[in-house]
């Protein structure tokens, strides 16, 4: 195959605690700059720093009115330039970036005002008197909690978080991404603002630029940016933890639906930094091959929908699926039969084969997608920055005692389960 | 036989490869890249439900065209899903209302995958038993969909708007009209719709077109043969019924508000239509800005065309606690347009964020590869996209605008119980 090209990357320190990394692909025509600020989850956080992004998003002080602000980016040919707030593992992430066309696919030059956009939005947010503006924060606040209420209308992922959100009681993880809507309310224009100060003085800042060429000008201005609010200190992101499980917790719920949603959360009691998981979890439930597709749904036809999820900072494993009321208990007994047969080596080494073939494909895919590369790096703050060709050598090198070693760890903890009302 | 079409603006090309069945097959090279997409497709979708054929008229039930996709990746000699797996590719499919695709994407074993592709779309199997299990799947595919609210609001919006076409019936049909289907009714529908000169190949990726040609001429029976044609009652422009509302529970009502507008649009004027919904409702226009500070949208709120055979149909969709109001408020924003005109400022705004788009748009396989196959069921080329963005005015817009009228329209809702 011609053209194939290996992903080239390169990681600067620009000051205490800001990295950039670099990471050249030829044959894109658009230039790509995130801004990740990683700082520990916390409960109020998730609730602080969404409504923050959404504020910060929506206007700043060159833009003072959405509708400016969302023409001005039309008017750039289309620029993605976007913040929003995310939890990755027990790890808060705070995400600003744009997207633009580079020079010489227009006839004028956009990169200079995209990039002074993105510091824009960063470092001259539409605060009086150090408050966000009260009008700004009750419209963003209500779209917040509009869309945290709107989850319901989906009840498939509806029902994954009802899920987490009793398996991680009590911890920051079980929140939404989108914070509690009680603390949500709560929130003032002071107290957001101390929350954006607080970010940009102690969270661990990696700027993630994604293009054909660099040539290090929104490093100069970022780190001229940030220095008033950076010091020498341990910057280090949080290490995220799995959950020790005490015992299988079932809990339910009903709705007016004719689909009952069955969710399954099973924990390995350690987050286990090896491809070996990937693999396990894709035999599991991801692909047509899976057990959970192939077994549960096609064979003995007992869900529309079986499916594995895995969440690898937290080690855990999430199964959903839309099943008959009439046939849960027995979906449930054969996901747990399935699991098994994989801990039990019930395995061919051929199904090994083509597990690892599709992620290769599906890593090696990333490499065609911008934003799929930002987030794949983003997400992994915490582990060693590894090259696409490096992480397919580790997807190579896993055996069939690795995948059933994995398979041997994951527990199952907790079971929700979303049940039609009788009628 | 082989077309070029070039771009200088784009500087770049594809090729169209006519085989001797009547078969068009659209190969766009991207140097470079690792990603492979491919899409085998017939232009039969849950529309046509009534054809003639070989001069007979046919009915068949609803549903019968997603039953057949759900089908074919049976083969006598195994699973399409299992032979794709082994080579570490993702494959799906797809029916919509007037297509049915089966895809491929991959980085690596490109001609292994194409002719997996090609041969199990080629090779029909179908047996009572995998027939009757099929049947207890797709049923609970359709419960699933029945308890999606954003799935009812927008087919019962279909079902407001259209009397007649069958664009009013759901896609995958219902239990009982897939009860109806047997695996001879689904080798007859294959014959008369899954042969070639009915079909289209499309391949983005950095590949050899002559290897690509060697394997579709190696695979692809030589023979042009006859095609059914789908045929559809008169459908007038004036709505069916003026909304339909259904009870869901659900956090915040969903809402869907649909133009019926004149069928076999041209690419200029479906262009034109897109760049008049953003003047009228997107988020840099008045309107948004009105209606989102009166809390009646959310960031959810926007409008879209499709079009197809028989049918050509603009929807905005959103979610809110007023959708009479905001309905009411479009068409007062209609009216305040026709009678001072569009701004300037805005829409030239939105005519670069659409060229900008449709920029990025051709940077990944994925993009191009469905903008072929969208434009090529109606014998258009995506390079025409861009050099029509250039040329539209706001002259096209009031044009547009015209169409957009009360009478062809139609509110369908989803609410909780009072």
């Amino acid at each position: 195959m011609s053209g194939r090209q290996k992903t080239l990357i390169n990681l600067q320190n620009l000051t205490h605690g800001v990295d950039r990394l670099f990471i050249e692909n030829p044959r894109f025509t658009t230039t790509l700059i995130s801004v990740n600020f990683y700082m520990p989850l916390t409960k109020r956080g998730l609730a602080a720093y969404s409504l923050l992004t959404s504020l910060m998003a929506a206007s700043c002080k060159k833009y003072p009115d959405f509708s400016s602000l969302n023409l001005r980016q039309k008017e750039l040919y289309s620029i993605d330039l976007n913040a929003m707030a995310d939890k990755t593992g027990d790890i808060q992430m705070v995400k600003f970036y744009t997207s633009y066309l580079n020079d010489g696919i227009l006839e004028e030059s956009i990169e200079k005002e995209c990039n002074d956009l993105l510091l824009e939005l960063i470092f001259n947010p539409l605060v009086e008197n150090g408050e966000f503006l009260s009008s700004e924060i009750v419209r963003e606040k209500r779209l917040i909690l509009e869309k945290i209420k709107s989850l319901y209308n989906e009840k498939r992922s509806y029902s994954v978080s009802k899920l987490v959100e009793k398996m991680f009681e009590n911890t920051p993880y079980a929140t939404l991404g989108y914070g509690e809507s009680s603390d949500l309310e709560g929130l003032s224009g002071k107290e957001l603002y101390d929350a954006y100060i607080y970010m940009l003085k102690n969270a661990y800042i990696r700027i993630q630029v994604i293009a054909k060429e660099y040539n290090g000008g929104f490093d100069k201005a970022f780190t001229k940016a940030i220095a008033p609010f950076r010091e020498e200190k341990n910057y280090i992101p949080p290490k995220s933890k799995a959950k020790i499980s005490s015992g299988v917790l079932e809990f339910s719920e009903k709705s007016q639906i004719n689909q009952a949603k069955l969710c399954l959360g099973f924990t390995a009691e350690e987050v286990i930094d090896s491809m070996a998981v990937n693999v396990f979890a894709d035999i599991f439930g991801g692909g047509p091959y899976s057990y959970l597709f192939s077994n549960v749904r096609e064979k003995l036809s007992l869900c529309y929908y079986c499916a594995a999820r895995l969440q690898k900072k937290k080690g855990l494993i999430i199964v959903d699926s839309g099943v008959e009321k009439e046939n849960i208990e027995k979906a449930k007994n054969q996901i747990l039969i399935e699991k098994d047969k994989i801990a039990n080596g019930e395995i061919s080494d051929e199904l090994i084969e083509t597990s690892k073939k599709t992620l290769l494909e599906s890593l090696k895919s990333r490499s065609d997608n911008d934003l799929s590369l930002d987030g794949w790096y983003a997400a992994r703050v915490d582990d060693d920055i590894k090259s696409i060709e490096k992480i397919e050598k580790e997807i190579a090198a896993v055996t069939k005692e690795d995948v059933i070693n994995v398979a041997k760890k994951f527990k199952l903890d907790t079971v929700f389960t979303l049940m039609p009302e009788e009628n | 036989m082989k077309t070029v079409i070039k771009d200088n603006l784009l500087n770049k090309e594809y090729t169209i490869y006519t085989h001797s069945s009547g078969l068009k097959v659209y190969m766009f090279k991207m140097p470079g890249f690792s990603t492979y997409k491919a899409t085998f497709g017939t232009n039969y979708g849950s529309i046509d439900n009534e054809y003639i054929y070989n001069g007979q008229k046919i009915t068949v039930p609803a549903g019968i065209a997603h039953f057949l996709e759900h089908k074919m990746f049976e083969c006598s000699d195994g699973d399409a899903f299992m032979k794709f797996a082994k080579t570490g590719a993702y494959s799906n499919a797809y029916t919509s209302f007037d297509k049915t695709c089966y895809i491929f994407s991959c980085s690596n074993n490109f001609y292994e995958n194409l002719k997996i592709l090609l041969e199990f779309v080629s090779e029909p199997y179908f047996t009572k038993e995998t027939v009757d299990k099929e049947q207890g799947i797709i049923g609970q595919e359709i419960t699933m969909y029945d308890d999606m609210p954003s799935w009812r609001v927008f087919h019962n919006l279909l079902v407001a708007l259209y009397k007649n076409h069958p664009i009013n019936i759901d896609i995958p049909g219902t239990k009982d009209t897939i009860a109806q289907i047997t695996p001879e009714l689904l080798y007859s529908l294959y014959n008369t719709f899954y042969t070639p000169s009915n079909m289209f190949l499309t391949l983005t990726g950095d590949f050899d077109e002559d290897k690509v040609i060697e394997i579709v001429n190696s695979i692809i029976e030589k023979e042009e043969k006859p095609k059914g044609k789908a045929i559809f009652k008169e459908e007038e422009l004036k709505a069916n019924k003026p909304r339909i509302t259904q009870i869901m529970q659900v956090a915040k009502p969903l809402y869907a508000l649909g133009f019926k507008l004149p069928q076999a649009p041209t690419l200029k004027e479906v262009l034109s239509m897109e760049l008049l919904l953003k003047v009228i409702l997107g988020d840099a226009s008045p309107l948004y800005k009105r209606l989102l500070e009166k809390e009646l949208i959310d960031d959810s709120f926007e409008g879209d065309m499709m079009y197809g055979r028989g049918y050509t149909t603009v929807v905005i969709e959103g979610s809110g606690f007023d959708p009479d109001t905001v309905k009411d408020e479009i068409f007062a924003e209609i009216e305040n347009i026709k009678q001072n005109g569009i701004d300037e400022k805005l829409f030239l705004g939105i005519k670069k964020d659409a060229i900008g788009s449709t920029y990025r748009d051709f940077n990944s396989p994925g993009s191009v590869n469905n903008m072929l196959l969208e434009l090529a069921l109606k014998n258009e080329e995506p390079f025409t996209i861009l050099k029509t963005y250039k040329e539209i005015t706001t002259k096209d817009l009031m044009q547009s605008l015209e169409l957009l009228k009360q009478e062809n329209s139609a509110l369908s809702i989803v609410k909780s119980e009072e």
